[in-house]
């Protein structure tokens, strides 16, 4: 089961999934993005610290949240991805559009 | 002078039989063996009408066949004649027996008079395709009654059933559909050695491969992957498949697959999915490989001399970023080098990391032929649980003359 604890602050969004984040848990993770830019935020950190796995759903979760941020005047941005995550990034060359951030500060604080 | 009867004093006519047999095969109900949604149901059923066994038969054609049951349940002591589930399918609605016993119709029959000395028996009909296949059964060796809300209950349940049956058959069909996308032949080119499988998971799955030779004496070979799996990304491969085919005559790779993800972007964008995939033309005489990479990074050139080499030029995904571009990649294979291409399928089941490439290249340095090493690999994953769809395809230059 993977769960999702996240925080608001003014328009931003830090959510941090923790299990698998695959086809099973990315319909719940698109939600959660999606009603945040609904209720006004634009700016999303997902950290990944404590996800064990991600995979291609997981990913599309990502991506969809960041076309919406972006729709939204703002950014998705990615923090503290483990090592299995960052293979994914690499394999896809998603980290063009997902650059990994080492913290979740840099993330909030990157331009 | 005979007397015919009437269809209704008879039951079934023959050809209405033979259509409701034709229905319970389509279903492949009694294909699979136990199912959990079925005795989950099953033993919901004692539960809640508190009866000793609840079970789902299908009617066979000469035979009851129980799928599910909770419950102590008595060996068959006959056909379908004797059969209450088969009395319970010849109309439709509930059937119910409240005294079996003290009912002339049914006391002498061999699980009244015999064990298990049924006396109440109530069922509801299981329908696929407007027949009535099947019956959802509860029994008790004590007589009793079914009010209207429990009747309705039952009904539910029985329906419940006929709607998983409809899914199951759908969901057979899109797979059908799906493995008919598929390439059936090898191509043969006899100074190349040409090889791959495709070996799906259970659910519709997003994998997709190609190869086929051009009219030029190229040989085209391509893997994809949609991200997800079931019917949605089974239908967005379709698409995909379809938009690959009509860019193959785009002269440069890196062109084609520009115009691909412009005609798919939108599409990508409304269904919330991207596409990952590895798409080559090799040029038989020369050797000569053009490819594009948008985010599969799963491909090999294996050397003669026992090198390997991931290709390095690689690009985004298909419906990531609408002002994405791509570059074509050049290789070129002399005689003992392959080429690799595989799915994130089989990628995941190694491992998932480096190391897997590694794996992969060894497997096949090792077998005197492609086919063998691609076979030793799958065989090594077998007994892993395949989460998703293990594809892998290879073409390895043998002469440099065509033979």
């Amino acid at each position: 089961m993977t769960t999702f604890a996240s925080t608001t602050t003014g328009s931003t969004l830090v959510v941090r999934p923790e299990g698998r984040l695959d086809l099973v848990a990315a319909p719940e993770l698109r939600e959660i993005v999606a009603k945040s830019i609904a209720g006004g935020v634009v700016n999303v950190v997902v950290d990944l610290a404590e996800v064990d796995f991600l995979d291609s759903s997981g990913l599309g979760a990502l991506v969809t949240g960041l076309k919406s941020t972006r729709q939204a005047g703002g950014n998705l941005r990615i923090a503290r991805a483990p090592e299995q995550a960052l293979i994914v990034l690499d394999l896809t060359m998603m980290q063009q559009v997902l650059f990994p951030y080492p913290s979740v500060e840099e993330a909030l604080e990157a331009p | 002078m005979t007397m015919e009867l009437t269809s209704v004093e008879r039951g079934a006519t023959p050809s209405d039989e033979e259509a409701r047999l034709r229905a319970l095969n389509d279903t492949h109900v009694l294909d699979r063996g136990a199912e959990y949604r079925f005795d989950r149901l099953t033993r919901l059923c004692t539960q809640l009408f508190k009866v000793p066994l609840a079970y789902i038969v299908f009617i066979d054609r000469d035979t009851p066949r129980v799928k599910s049951h909770a419950g102590e349940i008595t060996r068959s002591r006959g056909g379908r004649d004797v059969s209450f589930a088969n009395m319970a399918i010849q109309r439709p609605g509930l059937f119910v027996v409240e005294d079996a016993q003290s009912d002339p119709t049914y006391a002498n029959n061999p699980y009244v008079a015999g064990e298990p000395f049924l006396r109440f028996f109530a069922a509801h009909p299981i329908e696929s395709q407007g027949q009535r296949v099947g019956a959802l059964c509860i029994m008790d060796t004590k007589p009793r009654t079914l009010t209207k809300t429990e009747g309705l209950i039952l009904r539910d349940l029985a329906l419940w059933i006929q709607s998983e049956l409809q899914n199951d058959e759908e969901r057979a069909r899109a797979t059908a559909v799906h493995r008919a996308l598929l390439p059936t032949a090898i191509p043969r080119i006899p100074e190349y050695e040409v090889s791959g499988v495709c070996v799906p998971s259970q659910a519709v799955g997003g994998d997709f491969y190609d190869w086929y030779l051009t009219k030029d004496d190229q040989l085209v070979m391509t893997v994809a992957d949609v991200m997800g799996k079931g019917m949605g990304a089974a239908m967005v491969m379709a698409t995909v498949r379809t938009v690959l085919k009509l860019i193959a005559r785009t002269p440069v790779l890196a062109d084609a697959l520009q115009d691909a993800a412009q005609v798919l972007d939108e599409d990508l964008n409304r269904t919330a999915s991207f596409v990952t995939l590895f798409d080559a033309r090799l040029t038989r005489d020369s050797g000569e490989i053009e490819y594009v990479d948008a985010g599969l990074g799963l491909a090999l050139i294996l050397r003669g001399d026992g090198r390997f080499e991931r290709l390095s030029v690689r690009g985004l995904p298909l419906g990531i970023d609408s002002h994405a571009r791509w570059r074509s990649g050049y290789e070129r294979l002399e005689v003992g080098d392959a080429l690799v291409i595989f799915s994130d399928g089989i990628y995941d089941a190694l491992g998932g990391t480096d190391a897997s490439f590694g794996q992969i290249a060894r497997a096949l340095f090792a077998a005197s032929t492609l086919d063998e090493g691609i076979r030793i690999l799958i065989d090594g994953i077998g007994d892993r649980p395949a989460a998703d769809d293990v594809t892998i395809i290879a073409v390895r230059r043998n002469s440099y003359h065509r033979a």
